[in-house]
C-alpha cells in the first residue's frame, strides 16, 4: 500500500510530496532497501517505459527522475549495514571539441534519475581530462557523447586511451552501433532513456 | 542580375508594436541579464567599447552599442557569382532560396536510400541546384564521409566551387577550414581585394544557445568581418531545450543572440555585411528530436524576419525542410508550409532547401519538387493588380453575357501570366499511377547530362589541384 504511494509519486513526479510519502512507508514498517527497490526504482523503470512508448514526455520524465533522486537521498542514509546493490558511479562528458551539450545533459539527467551517481564533465572535455577522472573517481563506467564527424573521431581516440580500463557507453546523433565496435567502445544507446539500460547492462 | 519574387502580400506575426517589445527584452537581456562571450580579442573590443564584466563572468552589452552597431551596417549589398557578375542584391525586400551542396547524409535519388554523403555527391547537388531556376545558392559545410575530417571543408567548397556559379554560402568545422576557404575563393576571385570587392562566398556561423558564444564563434565572426566577408550569425534553438518554452521568450532570446553576433561584427569591422539569421524550433518532448518541421519553427522564423526587418537588415530564413527521412506525405506537408512561410514573411536568403530528417539528409529529389512547389507558391505571393487594365471592363462589355473569353486578343496575350507546372499533373485524363517519380528523375538526369557548369580557367584549377592533392586518395 505505502510502497505503491512511493511508486505513483515517482510515476507522477511529485517531488514536494515524495519524502511525506516516504516517511509515511517508514512509519508503517516499510524495510529501506524494499522502498529502493520495490518503488523508486520501479518507478523509474515504468517511467522508461512509458516514455519509450511515447506516452510520457521528456519533462515530465526529468519531473520523475528528480523525485526519485530526492527519495534516494531521503531513505540512503537509513540502508547502513543493509545489503543493497551498489548503484554505479558514472562520469560523463561531451568530448574534445563538441559543444552539442543538450543531449549529454538528458542522459545525465536519467542516469541520475535511475539511482546511479553522475559525475557530469561538460563539453569539450580532453582524452587526459577523461583519464584524470578514471584515476581520481574510480567510475564504473565512462559515458562520451559526440555530434560531429570530426569529434566522432576524437571519441574514437578517447575510447582506445581509456582501453579496458574501465567500460564506456557512446552516443550523441550521428554515432551508431557499428561505430561503437569499430572504435572498441563496450555500448551504444541511441537515446537517454535506452542509456539508462544500458549503463545497467554494464555494471551490473 | 537575378529576378528576386516579385511578392506584394506578405504576413506580419507581431506587428510593429510587439516587434518593439521583443526588442526591448533583448536589450534587457543583453545589459542585464549578461551573455557568456568568449574570444580574448573580441572581448576586449567589447570591454574598450563599454560593454562590462562582472565576477559572474558574464559580459553585459549597453543598449548604445547595439544602436551604433544598427547604423554602422549596411541594410543591402550585392552578391556575385563566381565570375564576378553581380548576381542579387541582398536586402530586406528580395527572396532566394538554396539548398546544401554536402550534408550528413544523401537520399540517394537512384537506390531511394538514404546513405553517407560522398565528395562526388556534390557535383550532383551543385549541377542541380545550378540548373533550377528556384534555387539560388548553396551552403557547403564540409560533410563528406570520404574525405580526411581536417579537409572536409575545403574539398566541399573546392568541389562545390567547380560545379556552380551561382553565390556559395559556407560553413566550417574550424577556424583553420574558414581561413583556408577564403584563400580558395580569392583564387577563384582574382585576388583578396577582388573577393571583398565582389564577393561570391558569404559565411555562416552560429552561437550556442542560450547565450553563449564561445570562442570558436567569435573569432569564426571576427575573421569574416576582418575580410569583408558578409556574414550569417545563426542561433538554432530548441523551445524547452535552449530557449524558454514560450514562443516570445525564445524570439527575445534568440534576437539578443543575433543582436550580440551584430555588435561584435561592426566593431570589428564597421559596415561589414551582416545578415540577421535565426532558427528558434522546438524540442519534441516524446522523442528530444531538434524539429524541422514543426507549424511553430515556421511560424517562430516568420516572426524573426519580421524583427530583422524592423532593423532594415536581411534576414536568413529556413525552408523546404522536414522530419521525415524520406520524400513522403509528411516531408512534402512540412516543405510546402515552410516555402509558404518563408515567402509571407519575406525572408530573405531562404537555406535548407530539401533538408530532410531533421537535418541529417539532404534530397535531391526533394530539391526538384520543392522548385516546383516554390514557382507554385511565388504566383500566390505575386498578389492581385487593381487598375483598368487588369479590371478589363472592356474585354467583359465585348463578351458579354454567355459569351467565352477564348478568343478574346486579351486572353491571347495574357494567359502565359498564368502559371504552368513543370511537374505537377493536369491533364485531363489522369494516369492510373503517378509519374511524379519518373518526372523527377528525368529533370535530375537531365541536369546531369545536359547542365554541364563552365569549368574554371585553367590556371585556377592548377592552383586548385594543390589543394586537392592533400586529400585526394
Ligand atoms: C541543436 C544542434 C546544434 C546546437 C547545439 C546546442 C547545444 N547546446 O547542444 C548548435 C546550434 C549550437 C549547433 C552547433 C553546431 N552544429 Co549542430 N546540430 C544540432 C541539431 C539540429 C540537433 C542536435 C540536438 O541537440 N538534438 C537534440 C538532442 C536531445 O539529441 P542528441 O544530441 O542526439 O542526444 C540524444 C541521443 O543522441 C543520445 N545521446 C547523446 N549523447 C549521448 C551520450 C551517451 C553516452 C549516450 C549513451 C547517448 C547519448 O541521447 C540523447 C537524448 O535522447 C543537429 C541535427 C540532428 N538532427 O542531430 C545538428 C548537428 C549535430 N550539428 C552539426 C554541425 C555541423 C554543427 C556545427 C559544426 C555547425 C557549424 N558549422 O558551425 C556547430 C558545431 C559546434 C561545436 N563545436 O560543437 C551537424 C553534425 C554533422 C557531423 N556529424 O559532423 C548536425 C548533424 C547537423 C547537420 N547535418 O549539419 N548544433
Amino acid at each position: 500500500m505505502e510502497l505503491k504511494a512511493i511508486y505513483e509519486c515517482v510515476l507522477t513526479g511529485e517531488r514536494d510530496q515524495i519524502e511525506g510519502v516516504i516517511q509515511r512507508a517508514l512509519s508503517a514498517g516499510c524495510r529501506p532497501a524494499d522502498i529502493i527497490n520495490n518503488a523508486l526504482i520501479r518507478g523509474m523503470d515504468e517511467v522508461g517505459r512509458k516514455m519509450k512508448e511515447g506516452d510520457m514526455f521528456v519533462p515530465e520524465v526529468l519531473m520523475a527522475a528528480n523525485t526519485m533522486k530526492i527519495g534516494l537521498q531521503a531513505v540512503k542514509p537509513l540502508m547502513e549495514g543493509e545489503e543493497t546493490e551498489a548503484p554505479g558511479k558514472i562520469a560523463i562528458g561531451t568530448v574534445s571539441g563538441d559543444l552539442h551539450d543538450i543531449g549529454k545533459n538528458l542522459v545525465v539527467m536519467m542516469l541520475e534519475g535511475a539511482g546511479f551517481k553522475v559525475i557530469d564533465l561538460g563539453v569539450d572535455v580532453s582524452k587526459d581530462r577523461f583519464l584524470q577522472v578514471i584515476e581520481e573517481e574510480k567510475p564504473d563506467l565512462i559515458g562520451l557523447s559526440a555530434l560531429l564527424t570530426t569529434t566522432m573521431k576524437t571519441m574514437g581516440e578517447t575510447v582506445q586511451a581509456i582501453g579496458g580500463k574501465v567500460k564506456t557507453m557512446i552516443g550523441g546523433a550521428p554515432v551508431t552501433e557499428d561505430f561503437a565496435d569499430e572504435i572498441g567502445a563496450s555500448g551504444y544507446a541511441p537515446d537517454a532513456v535506452t542509456a539508462v539500460d544500458l549503463a545497467k547492462s554494464l555494471i551490473f | 542580375m537575378k529576378d528576386t519574387v516579385p511578392a506584394t502580400i506578405y504576413f506580419n506575426i507581431l506587428g510593429k508594436e510587439n516587434c518593439k517589445k521583443i526588442h526591448e527584452a533583448s536589450l534587457t537581456i543583453m545589459d542585464e541579464i549578461g551573455l557568456q562571450i568568449k574570444g580574448e580579442q573580441v572581448l576586449q573590443l567589447l570591454l574598450d567599447h563599454g560593454a562590462r564584466t562582472a565576477g559572474d563572468g558574464r559580459v553585459r552589452i549597453p543598449v548604445s552599442l547595439v544602436e551604433q552597431a544598427l547604423k554602422a551596417v549596411p541594410g543591402e549589398f550585392t552578391l556575385f557569382s563566381r565570375d564576378g557578375e553581380p548576381y542579387v542584391q541582398v536586402n530586406k525586400d528580395n527572396t532566394i532560396f538554396g539548398t546544401h551542396s554536402d550534408q550528413l547524409e544523401i537520399l540517394d535519388p537512384f537506390s531511394g536510400k538514404a546513405r553517407k554523403f560522398l565528395r562526388k555527391d556534390t557535383k550532383l547537388m551543385s549541377t542541380l541546384a545550378e540548373y533550377l531556376s528556384n534555387i539560388d545558392f548553396v551552403l557547403s559545410v564540409g560533410l563528406s564521409s570520404d574525405v580526411p575530417t581536417r579537409y572536409q571543408t575545403q574539398a566541399a567548397f573546392i568541389e562545390t566551387v567547380k560545379n556552380f556559379r551561382k553565390p556559395i554560402n559556407f560553413s566550417s568545422n574550424d577556424l583553420q577550414g574558414l581561413k583556408d576557404v577564403l584563400e580558395i575563393a580569392a583564387l577563384v576571385a582574382g585576388g583578396k581585394k577582388k573577393l571583398r570587392e565582389k564577393p561570391f562566398v558569404f559565411y555562416y556561423c552560429e552561437p550556442i544557445p542560450p547565450l553563449s558564444h564561445p570562442e570558436a564563434s567569435t573569432e569564426k565572426l571576427r575573421i569574416s568581418a576582418e575580410n569583408g566577408i558578409p556574414v550569417v550569425y545563426m542561433p538554432y534553438c530548441m523551445l524547452g531545450g535552449t530557449a524558454p518554452i514560450t514562443f516570445a521568450g525564445a524570439l527575445a532570446q534568440c534576437n539578443a543572440d543575433v543582436l550580440t553576433g551584430l555588435v561584435i561584427s561592426q566593431l570589428v569591422h564597421e559596415g561589414t555585411p551582416y545578415i540577421y539569421g535565426a532558427m528558434p524550433s522546438i524540442m519534441d518532448m516524446r522523442t528530444t528530436v531538434g524539429s524541422y518541421g514543426a507549424p511553430e519553427f515556421a511560424l517562430l522564423t516568420a516572426a524573426s524576419s519580421e524583427l530583422a526587418h524592423m532593423y532594415g537588415l536581411p534576414f536568413y530564413g529556413t525552408a523546404g525542410t522536414s522530419d521525415a527521412r524520406f520524400i513522403d506525405e509528411q516531408s512534402i506537408a512540412e516543405v510546402t508550409m515552410f516555402c509558404f512561410a518563408a515567402l509571407l514573411s519575406g525572408s530573405n536568403l531562404v537555406h535548407d532547401v530539401g533538408v530532410l530528417d531533421h537535418c541529417i539528409n539532404v534530397a535531391p529529389e526533394m530539391v526538384v519538387l520543392a522548385d516546383e512547389i516554390i514557382e507554385m507558391l511565388k504566383h500566390f505571393v505575386q498578389g492581385v493588380k487593381v487598375n483598368n487594365e487588369e479590371l478589363a471592363l472592356d474585354v467583359i462589355k465585348e463578351v458579354g453575357p454567355g459569351g467565352h473569353f477564348l478568343t478574346t486578343e486579351n486572353t491571347a496575350s495574357k494567359f502565359k501570366s498564368i502559371w504552368y507546372p513543370q511537374l505537377f499533373s493536369r491533364k485531363m485524363k489522369n494516369e492510373d499511377s503517378s509519374e511524379m517519380k519518373d518526372k523527377i528523375h528525368a529533370k535530375i538526369n537531365s541536369a546531369l547530362e545536359h547542365h554541364q557548369v563552365p569549368s574554371l580557367a585553367p590556371e585556377i584549377l592548377k592552383e586548385l589541384e594543390k589543394w586537392e592533392k592533400l586529400f585526394n586518395n
